[in-house]
């Protein structure tokens, strides 16, 4: 179906349109959510927050990318809810193994289906990355999720982020280059054809 | 970081490995990568981060996003909850002013004073008004009630006005009125004198009155103290028509002067006059000077009526500075119950105004109640 002809319906009043349009999107969402939060259950309140507000607002939009139009609310419940975790740092909670410590690696979290260890070195390489991820300044955490983890082009992230396209370009050399060296410290979790040094 | 690369050479690294560079800027940029190792190097591990970036698995979303009508309905109608409720809230706060305000301006009013006139004898009103000449500092709501307090001895004895009064019957009539037409802060000594002889002569009237010395028509019977409210009801009826005047806050700055002359003249001081009438009693009445500029206005205007009064009990001598300003009772009456009628219609727009605003903030209150316990 046309997403256009699907867009034209909810701003009618069809919420089955729009419903359909959230099955299409909600996975990008939330990923985009999770990579810029880091923290599964603030990324669904973030996902959440996101469609009830494309709902609310959906006659404000004037057409275009509506995925782009998306990642714009979802990038602002982000950055909102960044911005509460600086205000009320918390620890999130971790699970207990037998001996009653806390498991650090997020394995248990895995599907079971796959490998033990090809589970735990997937899980452990993703973990790194959220990682430096992390550790990266907003705005550049941000570009490097727009561009490289969403694949979006120059253009498309400077409307998205309404940045021109030269901070895009800065911001992103500088977040890649951050993230290489992040990286460098978990060299044994790479593997051997991505290895950097 | 390589120290050796500077911010805008990762910025080209970057740019190349999105293919963002124009042609020409990528051919210049290939020469350095074959020039410079350590430049291609730096381009290769940018490139595995970038692909280990973009290799990361899609994350799928944890439950499904859809949007309810009912919760999106429930959150529009919940929208207008606090709008009910500050309505109500308003109602409420008004309501409450105008219940106070009515109620301290009904406490402060004339209506108040009233009884006090009606439950206490002349003489002893008199008495009391003597001491609240002499008070060096008289606040406005000792004011209001002093002047009108003399409106019934207006009013009672303009009757005398319009029926002429033969020298045998010219009994004066209370003379209370002069009391308070004098401002407040006349002279304490010339002050209490007057007063003095006025309430004996108020005295001396109503010991005739009883005594059946002569015809008391129901004006005289007013002024003295009977248990009857007649009075106090007439006088209701004035003080609510007396009551929106504010100048009666401005006595205190004026000052009357008592000059015992034996005959009135119009001149510009206010002077007493002994009248030479037929009555074997001496009354001695107090007119105002009715060009004295500091005088309120409310009191200006009393001037002239005071000496209309003093016409009915000597016509030789008053008719002479009164200039002719009897009021006619049958229209002071008139007034008054005209002024009653306005004042009942206020009271029962007040009531009516309160009603609807208490209806309003209960029916609002009890609206943003159901509204929230609905979109739950």
């Amino acid at each position: 179906v046309d997403e256009i002809a699907l867009i034209q319906a909810a701003k009618a009043g069809d919420i089955d349109s729009f419903n359909r349009l959230v099955l299409a999107y909600q996975d990008m969402v939330y990923s985009h959510a999770y990579r810029m939060i880091g923290e599964q259950d603030s990324a669904d309140d973030a996902t959440q927050n996101t469609f009830i507000s494309a709902y609310n607002h959906l006659k404000s939009f004037r057409g275009g990318s509506f995925k782009a139009w998306l990642l714009r609310i979802v990038t602002n419940a982000c950055y909102d809810e960044l911005r509460r975790r600086k205000r009320r740092p918390t620890v999130p909670l971790e699970p207990l193994d037998d001996s009653g410590e806390e498991v650090e690696s997020a394995s248990w979290m895995e599907d079971p289906a796959d490998p033990p260890e090809t589970r735990v070195e997937r899980k452990e390489l993703q973990k790194a990355i959220q990682h430096c991820l992390d550790n990266l300044p907003d705005d550049f955490r941000l570009a490097v999720v727009m561009v490289d983890v969403q694949g979006m082009d120059y253009m498309e992230a400077a409307d998205t982020m309404g940045k021109p396209i030269g901070t895009i370009k800065s911001r992103l050399a500088r977040a890649r280059l951050r993230l290489r060296d992040c990286l460098n410290t978990f060299a044994e979790l790479l593997p051997s054809g991505f290895r950097l040094e | 970081m390589n120290n050796q690369f500077t911010p805008h050479d990762y910025e080209l690294i970057s740019a190349y490995l999105d293919n963002q560079l124009s042609t020409k800027e990528r051919e210049q940029f290939e020469l350095r990568l074959k020039a410079e190792p350590a430049l291609h190097k730096e381009l290769l591990e940018i490139s595995t981060t970038r692909t280990l970036l973009r290799n990361l698995p899609k994350l799928k979303a944890p439950r499904n996003y859809y949007i309810k009508l009912e919760p999106a309905r429930a959150k529009s109608r919940l929208r207008l909850a606090p709008v009910f409720g500050i309505i109500s809230a308003v109602a409420s706060i008004i309501l409450i002013l105008l219940i106070f305000g009515s109620t301290l301006f009904s406490d402060a009013g004339p209506v108040a004073m009233a009884p006090v006139a009606q439950s206490s004898p002349v003489p002893q009103t008199l008495q009391n008004e003597s001491g609240r000449s002499t008070s060096k500092v008289i606040t406005p709501t000792q004011q209001a009630p002093a002047v009108m307090m003399s409106a019934p001895a207006e009013t009672t004895s303009s009757p005398s006005t319009s029926t002429p009064v033969t020298g045998e019957t010219a009994v004066p009539t209370p003379t209370t009125i002069y009391l308070y037409v004098q401002p407040p802060s006349a002279t304490p000594e010339s002050g209490i004198a007057a007063e003095n002889s006025e309430s004996a002569a108020a005295e001396q009237v109503c010991d005739v009155y009883g005594g059946g010395g002569g015809p008391a028509t129901s004006s005289d019977l007013a002024n003295c103290p009977t248990p009857t409210g007649e009075a106090q009801l007439f006088l209701q009826g004035i003080l609510s028509n007396i009551t929106p005047t504010p100048t009666l806050t401005a006595t205190p700055t004026s000052t009357v002067t008592l000059t015992p002359t034996p005959t009135l003249t119009p001149t510009e001081t206010p002077t007493l006059t002994e009248t030479p009438t037929p009555n074997p009693t001496s009354t001695a009445t107090v007119s105002p000077n009715p060009i004295a500029t500091e005088t309120p206005e409310a009191a200006l205007k009393l001037a002239p009526e005071v000496g209309a009064q003093s016409a009915t009990q000597a016509p030789s001598t008053v008719l002479e500075g009164s200039g002719g300003n009897e009021a006619p009772s049958d229209q002071n009456q008139t007034e008054a119950t005209r002024s009653g009628s306005n004042f009942e219609f206020l009271n029962y727009l007040l009531l009516t105004v309160e009603i609807s605003l208490a209806v309003i903030a209960v029916i609002a209150g009890i609206v943003a109640i159901i509204i929230r316990f609905w979109a739950r």
